[in-house]
């Protein structure tokens, strides 16, 4: 039977190297998807996975169990490098203008990734949570989560009222919420 | 000020995400300060809003990352590599060489091509990483000059955390090369480069768009706080 996040966790605090490459191994594909998709740069997303995994190993007790799963909150670490490397990167390009950011990585990667069935249950859940939220709902939180904008962004972008994005965010968190509690 | 249980989880949302501006994230941390360690309600929010924005990134498809990611972890986390034979079985294999009438220069040998070994497969890890790098659409090259025939680069892309040095045709240094990063007054020293036949490579956990000036020195007594020596080669970064 695997090992469950928490006894991995443990082992990384006592230096096991073993436990390192577990947890890598179990959430390095979910941590690399998030971070294309959000930044669509294969090679930044490769440096936001190394350093999301080099932050456990060098900070393990920076995790605590009160506050919710290890899988959330490793995989919170990623998404926030993710977004932190996007926001960077717009900035640069408002500098100098770059060219060919890299094609679209595309979906169609998933076959090549076995998942623990814990895992892929989870990803199910979510994706249905996600999938019954109205659309209105649905886009804000994509455009906030994996593009990095911010609600005022989205509301000058989008043409929506800055208080209707964010009643609208908040909305889509709460049944996201009660969906997946 | 009192708080708005309702206002303030519609601010612990946007926060989870990632999207509030400055102004309401400011207002998100005053509330975490002075509202939610007293309210239970609130509390939960924050780690419910907290454990569904980890959990969103399970709707992107998981992506297999590319073969030289996991190398490159043990590589800063300073791991032995599975692939790599122990030095205590090259010991133990040499001794078997010893016992089975070998000369003890065997133990010696192995021990010394374990070591090599070893730092090859660093090294090897090192130029993949700055190949990578060198592929990237939007890698820039920071070219440092002194006034010989040394060839000394940086190799980054810009917004990354990470660069490369790279350097060749360097003469042997007197004491030992140091890399420096200057700027807004501040020092940081980047590590010693080890040279070989003149060539040498480092990766440097930096990247120079965040600096004004990059150097390398030969110094003389090493790992102080600032360079001691002129530097061999400089590069003056521009925005």
């Amino acid at each position: 039977m695997a090992e469950t996040d928490l006894e991995l966790i443990r082992r990384i605090a006592s230096r096991d190297p073993g436990a390192f490459e577990n947890l890598y191994r179990r959430y390095g594909p979910s941590i690399y998807g998030v971070a294309v998709r959000v930044l669509r740069q294969p090679f930044l997303a490769q440096e936001v996975v190394h350093d999301t995994f080099m932050a456990v190993w060098n900070a393990p007790d920076a995790y605590d169990p009160s506050r919710g799963p290890f899988r959330a909150y490793l995989l919170s670490l990623g998404h926030h490098r993710a977004v932190d490397a996007v926001r960077r990167e717009e900035r640069l390009r408002d500098r100098e203008r770059r060219a060919n950011p890299g094609p679209d990585p595309g979906e169609d990667v998933m076959e090549n990734v076995v998942e623990e069935a814990d895992l892929a249950d989870r990803r199910r859940a979510v994706r249905e949570a996600m999938d019954a939220l109205p659309e209105d709902q649905r886009r804000l939180v994509e455009l906030m989560y994996f593009r990095g904008w911010t609600q005022s962004k989205i509301a000058s972008t989008e043409g929506i009222p800055l208080g209707t994005v964010k009643s609208r965010v908040f909305a889509a968190m709460r049944r996201l919420r009660e969906a997946l509690s | 000020m009192s708080w708005d249980h309702e206002r303030v989880e519609e601010l612990l949302a946007g926060r989870a995400l990632g999207g509030l501006d400055p102004e309401d994230a400011a207002l998100a941390e005053r509330a975490l300060l002075e509202h939610v360690p007293e309210c239970e309600r609130c509390r939960r929010a924050l780690d419910g809003f907290a454990t569904i924005a980890g959990d969103l990134a399970l709707v992107a498809p998981p992506v297999a990352p590319p073969e030289t990611l996991l190398p490159r972890l043990r590589r800063s986390a300073r791991l032995p590599s599975r692939r790599r034979w122990s030095t205590a079985w090259v010991v133990a294999g040499a001794l078997a060489v010893v016992l089975a009438g070998a000369s003890g220069w065997s133990l010696v040998t192995a021990v010394g091509l374990s070591a090599r070994l070893e730092e090859a497969e660093i090294q090897t890890g090192w130029l993949v990483d700055a190949v990578s790098t060198a592929t990237h659409p939007s890698h820039e090259v920071l070219a440092l000059t002194g006034g010989g025939e040394e060839r000394v680069s940086v190799l980054f892309v810009p917004g990354d955390e990470h660069s490369y040095l790279m350097a060749t045709n360097l003469p042997d240094p007197r004491f030992g090369y140091h890399v420096w990063f200057l700027g807004q007054g501040k020092t940081w020293h980047a590590g010693r480069l080890e040279v070989t036949h003149g060539w040498g490579m480092m990766p440097v956990d930096t990247n120079p768009d965040q600096w004004e000036v990059v150097m390398l020195t030969d110094e003389p007594r090493g790992g102080g706080p600032r360079p001691e020596a002129s530097p061999l080669v400089s590069a003056r970064v521009t925005a």
